[in-house]
């Protein structure tokens, strides 16, 4: 790290090897597939970890892999809340090849599962940013709160605060869209 | 949707499975690396850009700080002078200046060499002139004056308005523009006290037998003395007093040799430089036809309540002579006695205790006479503040 934040080039290699697996599976997680832009998502994020360490924002009290996941997280997110405004979201083809971790032998099954996954996150998309980002690392990418805390700069409480109100915004927004959808 | 459901939904999105794609992971190596690598190099060469303008906003900032420290400085500087020159006891307006090595100046316990030096004079120093030179004061205005030879000065007041010295033996010359500010310079001896405004004198205490004799020689302009004993008299351009001969008229000098009648004539050393002392001397008047002529006018009734209450003053009755003086001021409101007479009350006031009128009256001068001889006295006897440092008495 400290060979990055002095520009060292050949720290560049180590990086990207280091961190592919982190940023791969994040944007993967976020989008439920590997869109198009895959690719340009992966290099935003290592972009953006690169301008982050730079900058000296990383503090060294997380991990360089959480660290990268949250920076990842943030880059993806914005990207989904993007696509969104451009109500493309939903319309885009689904490679349910893909999705090979979630089947479980039942089609039927699979393809509700993977419906409301979809519902879930475009309505993430929808939320406060603050909100929908720390409900995404908490109760997607599985990190404990004071990872959280330590990658978005805020203190453990506000990231539990966050956490406890993307939950109930995230529950409200999901029984307006069910109460909707019935005829 | 319930809660359970949706955090169903949401361990559903956790456990969904992520499909290792080493491919593509090969395919996009080279490209984001050279990406990761463009980052670097912008990254840090916008940090060296971020480190440079701050080096140069903080050299600016410890630029303007020096700067203002600096300006802040000078003008407490400046202020400090400024105060210091307003304040009386500070003001050092008179210079000595002496090219004699036992010429010397007494400050206390310390002796302060004149060969060659300048220096401003304090109240309570004294002068001192060796046998083989003269001592040359610088006075305010422009103003000179030179100690004779083997000449012993005290300096008892150096306000810029008013100098007041003792001179204890030797002789001194004053010379004082006519165009300058009025003030008041006043040399005491033994004798008499001699007030100057704008003129030029010589005034010498002289070892005669077992007593000592002051003697007074005016060139050009009036002197006052106040002789211990006996009433004050003026002197104009060509008299001279010798305090010997009390019960004389001033007498004038003789039109060609320029010696005084006393036969002690101001040394050259002492006249040197005041404008053509001698031709000044010689062109003396007589004395009683001006006493003849200012009797006829109010000159001589002004000169009279003053002189009265002088003589009130000198014999300790204060209040006789502000009453003197209160009548002076009311009857001839414009009299040329008018400043020493507005003077002389708030003195006596604040002799005799009324404090409050002395105030008042001090307040009045002042605003008469913004640059009178006696601002200083008045100023602080007017300024509560001022009163903080008086200046030594006389």
């Amino acid at each position: 790290m400290a060979g990055i934040r002095d520009g060292d080039q050949s720290m560049a290699t180590l990086l990207y090897d280091r961190l592919f697996p982190v940023v791969d599976h994040t944007v993967y997680r976020v989008f439920g597939r590997r869109e198009s832009d895959h690719d340009d998502l992966i290099q935003s994020a290592f972009e953006q970890i690169v301008i982050t360490l730079s900058r000296r924002s990383f503090a060294r009290a997380c991990s360089l892999r959480t660290w990268a996941s949250t920076v990842t997280s943030h880059v993806a997110l914005n990207a989904l809340r993007s696509r969104r405004r451009e109500r493309r979201v939903f319309d885009r083809t689904v490679d349910v090849r893909s999705d090979l971790g979630m089947a479980t032998g039942d089609p039927e099954r699979d393809v509700v599962a993977r419906a409301t996954i979809d519902r879930v996150r475009g309505e993430l998309t929808a939320m406060r940013p603050d909100r929908a980002e720390t409900v995404f690392l908490h109760d997607v990418l599985g990190h404990d709160l004071a990872e959280i805390a330590l990658t978005t700069g805020v203190s453990i409480a506000a990231a539990q605060s966050r956490l406890v109100r993307g939950r109930r915004e995230l529950h409200e927004r999901l029984s307006k869209s069910a109460l909707g959808d019935r005829p | 949707m319930t809660r359970d459901s949706v955090r169903a939904a949401l361990d559903s999105w956790r456990a969904q499975g992520v499909p290792v794609d080493e491919a593509r992971r090969e395919r996009l190596r080279d490209s984001t690396v050279d990406q990761i690598r463009e980052a670097m190099r912008t990254a840090t060469a916008a940090r060296r850009r971020r480190s440079w303008l701050t080096g140069a906003l903080l050299a600016a900032l410890i630029g303007v700080g020096t700067a203002i420290a600096v300006v802040g400085a000078a003008s407490a500087l400046d202020w400090r002078g400024r105060t210091a020159a307003s304040t009386p006891t500070l003001r050092g307006e008179v210079f000595v200046r002496g090219g004699d090595a036992e010429a010397e100046v007494r400050r206390g316990n310390q002796r302060l060499g004149l060969e060659g030096e300048v220096l401003t004079l304090e109240a309570g120093d004294t002068v001192r002139a060796g046998p083989s030179a003269v001592v040359e004061l610088g006075l305010p205005n422009s103003g000179q004056g030179t100690l004779d030879r083997h000449s012993e000065l005290v300096v008892t007041r150096a306000f810029h308005s008013e100098q007041h010295f003792v001179l204890r033996h030797g002789g001194l010359a004053v010379s004082i523009p006519p165009d300058s500010p009025h003030r008041s310079l006043v040399v005491t001896t033994p004798q008499a006290d001699v007030s100057v405004v704008g003129t030029v004198f010589v005034v010498r205490v002289l070892d005669e037998e077992a007593t000592t004799v002051t003697e007074v020689v005016v060139e050009r302009g009036r002197v006052r003395v106040m002789p211990r004993q006996g009433s004050e008299l003026w002197l104009e351009a060509g008299d001279h007093w010798r305090s010997d001969r009390m019960g004389d008229s001033p007498e004038a000098l003789p039109a060609e040799d320029g010696a005084t009648t006393s036969g002690a004539a101001p040394s050259p050393e002492a006249t040197k430089g005041m404008g053509g002392g001698s031709a000044a001397m010689a062109n003396g008047r007589a004395h009683a036809a001006r006493q003849a002529a200012m009797a006829a006018s109010t000159l001589a009734e002004q000169n009279r309540i003053y002189r009265a209450a002088l003589d009130a003053r000198n014999s300790g009755d204060d209040a006789q002579a502000v009453s003197l003086l209160d009548t002076l001021i009311a009857r001839f409101p414009s009299s040329p006695l008018r400043q020493e007479a507005e003077v002389e009350r708030f003195r006596a006031l604040a002799r005799i205790g009324k404090t409050t009128e002395a105030t008042r009256a001090a307040r009045r001068y002042l605003s008469a006479y913004d640059m009178g001889f006696a601002r200083d006295e008045a100023e602080m006897l007017a300024l509560p503040s001022a009163q903080q440092n008086p200046p030594p008495p006389p």
